[in-house]
């Protein structure tokens, strides 16, 4: 038998703690019917908190309709960028009937907006198309804020980092050296800083991602089913108990529970997700604040919470304010082939099943902006009596604003 | 349901404890078997293995980590099941296909120094684990026993495809230097 052969055999035999450790450490944002059902158990932890104030309107705080958004005169051209290889899985939803896919967003179609705000995604940079260099001040400011909020003295935290020790970064700059090479730049990096305090880790990455894993998992109160698979009803109500339990963490004004999925493995098991969302003000903050400013909660296989996640995307830097055309326009769009998805090629007008506003806020987008995502039955995927749910984005800003509308191609864009 | 309980049932001969394990753990198998084989149904067959192997091993055996326990078997079997698919694609290689499937009969004849090798190099590969960094640590599990690409690691833990992959290296090094240092395998 070949060495690495050997090795991957004896990797069998490792202790079954790390297999257990690996396995519990995963997050997924979309249920994979490539990679079957470990990314539907996955967590779905896109979260935020502390959003600032990012529409170009001042905040209306009397009623929904208050001080909507207005398109910019002249904004600039948005430039979607190459979103092909991002590593994206299959995003579809079983279900019996898509009325089971359910979510808080505060979208729907007889709303009358007209413009919503884009944002240029500053951890992306637009010259190599890589992540940028992270910015260690303000992780380690991050993580500190998120120590205070869950009770931790900051004054006595100790700041850890990944960096790799020393003689490691020798051994490996040797191995270079030995074949003529120097180590490229930047690769020994930081990724992520941490601390380590009592029951808790708190870990915060270059895109100000912060994962706080509860040390052991906590166990809720009896009355509680936390679990992968409990009803809609039993996720709601943990819900309830989570927001006031968490209530600094959370640190949102108006946290609304955002009771999230309602689709099925393969195994037929239905299940349902937990996050919050700040519903104060107007209906484009609450858009902004349900696809920006979240804060999410998992269960492990016990059934106790184990990790709680925040995302605050830098919104910082608005591009613009654009003109928003209509679901009824969007669904046009698609039918011409004007959309991005992960599912094969747009099945027809008559499968078309729900529509809701959305936006992309992946790491990787080159800019966050407003899309309509559309779910569209796939007859050929129905699988065990289970109907399968693709989605499609449609850009949800006007055309004319956009230097590189996407156009199916006959593959995964 | 509590893994013990689940166990209890195998110790009792319920049916039921099959039952469990699969409501329990057959997204977990599957997705490992269908990192190695890449087949969805190939990797319902080899979850459904899994459970009969357990049935026929517990008892005796009572795992202190059924999920781990499980996994391990599910990964065998993919492992196998790949080998079997490898040595049927090269055409004509019956006997490397025959030797494939009676594999399982002639498990047990290793030499007392391969049984020796064996567990020196599982021994070295757990203290290694033990000293790698939790992250570099969950990386390369995922990457060598559940055999993830690259891409998918990079995707759950929210890293770039280069963070998992300098980090791999890495951790490739430090083994080959650690493995080098207890005088396993090279």
């Amino acid at each position: 038998m070949k060495k690495n052969q050997e090795l991957l055999l004896a990797m069998n035999e490792i202790d079954e703690k790390y297999i257990e450790e690996a396995s519990t450490f995963k997050k997924a944002k979309k249920i994979s019917i490539a990679k079957l059902s470990a990314i539907a158990a996955a967590i779905v932890l896109i979260c935020g908190a502390g959003l600032s104030i990012y529409l170009s309107a001042p905040l209306g705080k009397n009623g929904l309709y208050d001080n909507l958004p207005k398109a910019d005169e002249n904004p600039p051209i948005i430039e979607i960028g190459d979103i092909t290889n991002l590593g994206m899985g299959f995003e579809g939803y079983l279900a019996n009937d898509v009325s089971e896919l359910v979510n808080a967003n505060p979208w729907s179609e007889d709303m009358n907006i007209e413009a919503l705000p884009v944002f240029e995604n500053t951890y992306y940079d637009k010259s190599s198309g890589n992540p940028k260099k992270p910015d260690f001040e303000a992780m380690e400011q991050r993580l500190l804020e998120i120590c205070e909020r869950m009770g931790v003295d900051s004054k006595d935290v100790v700041i850890q980092n990944n960096y790799p020790p020393e003689d490691v970064i020798k051994d490996i700059t040797e191995k270079f050296q030995s074949i003529g090479q120097s180590v490229p730049p930047e690769f020994f990096s930081i990724s992520c800083v941490y601390v380590v305090a009592d029951g808790i880790e708190i870990t915060v990455d270059s895109n100000l991602e912060t994962q706080i894993d509860f040390k052991p998992a906590i166990k809720l109160p009896e009355k509680y089913n936390f679990a992968h698979f409990a009803s809609y009803e039993e996720t709601s109500s943990v819900g309830e108990y989570l927001k006031k339990e968490y209530k600094d963490l959370i640190g949102i004004k108006n946290p609304t529970a955002d009771i999230y999925g309602g689709d099925y493995t393969y195994s037929g098991d239905q299940g349902y997700k937990i996050q919050f969302f700040d519903n104060e003000g107007n209906i484009a903050e609450n858009i902004i604040n349900y696809n920006f400013n979240r804060v999410s909660f998992a269960c492990n296989d016990s059934g106790a919470l184990f990790i709680a996640r925040i995302a605050k995307p830098d919104l910082s830097k608005k591009i613009g304010t654009y003109p928003i055309i209509s679901a009824e326009e969007a669904r046009k769009l698609l039918t011409e082939g004007k959309y991005i998805t992960t599912c094969d090629k747009f099945p027809g007008e008559e499968y078309i099943r729900k529509t809701e506003l959305v936006y992309r806020e992946g790491k990787y987008e080159k800019v966050y902006m407003p899309y309509y995502r559309i779910l569209v039955e796939l007859p050929e995927l129905k699988s065990g009596g289970l109907n399968c749910y693709g989605a499609y984005y449609v850009p949800a800003v006007k055309e004319e604003y956009i230097s590189d509308m996407p156009l199916w191609d006959g593959s995964f864009n | 349901m509590d893994d013990k309980r689940i166990i209890e049932l195998f110790w009792a001969r319920s049916e039921q404890a099959i039952t469990e394990t699969a409501n329990k753990y057959q997204k977990q198998l599957c997705f490992l078997s269908y990192n190695i084989l890449g087949d969805k149904e190939d990797s319902e067959e080899c979850a459904n293995d899994t459970y009969l192997r357990a049935w026929n091993s517990i008892p005796p055996k009572r795992p202190e980590c059924l999920r781990g326990f499980l996994l391990k078997i599910a990964r065998n079997l993919s492992l196998n099941k790949l080998k079997l698919y490898t040595a049927q694609k090269r055409g004509g290689g019956q006997t490397e296909l025959a030797l494939c499937e009676l594999e399982e009969c002639v498990s047990s004849d290793i030499s007392v120094e391969e049984e020796a090798e064996a567990h020196f190099l599982k021994e070295a590969i757990n203290q290694f684990l033990a000293e790698l960094p939790k992250k570099a640590r969950i990386i390369f599990v995922r990457r060598y026993f559940y055999l993830c690409s690259v891409a998918d690691i990079a995707k759950g833990l929210s890293l770039t495809e280069s963070d998992v992959k300098s980090t791999l290296f890495r951790a490739r090094n430090k083994l080959k230097l650690h493995l080098e240092k207890e005088g396993v395998f090279i």
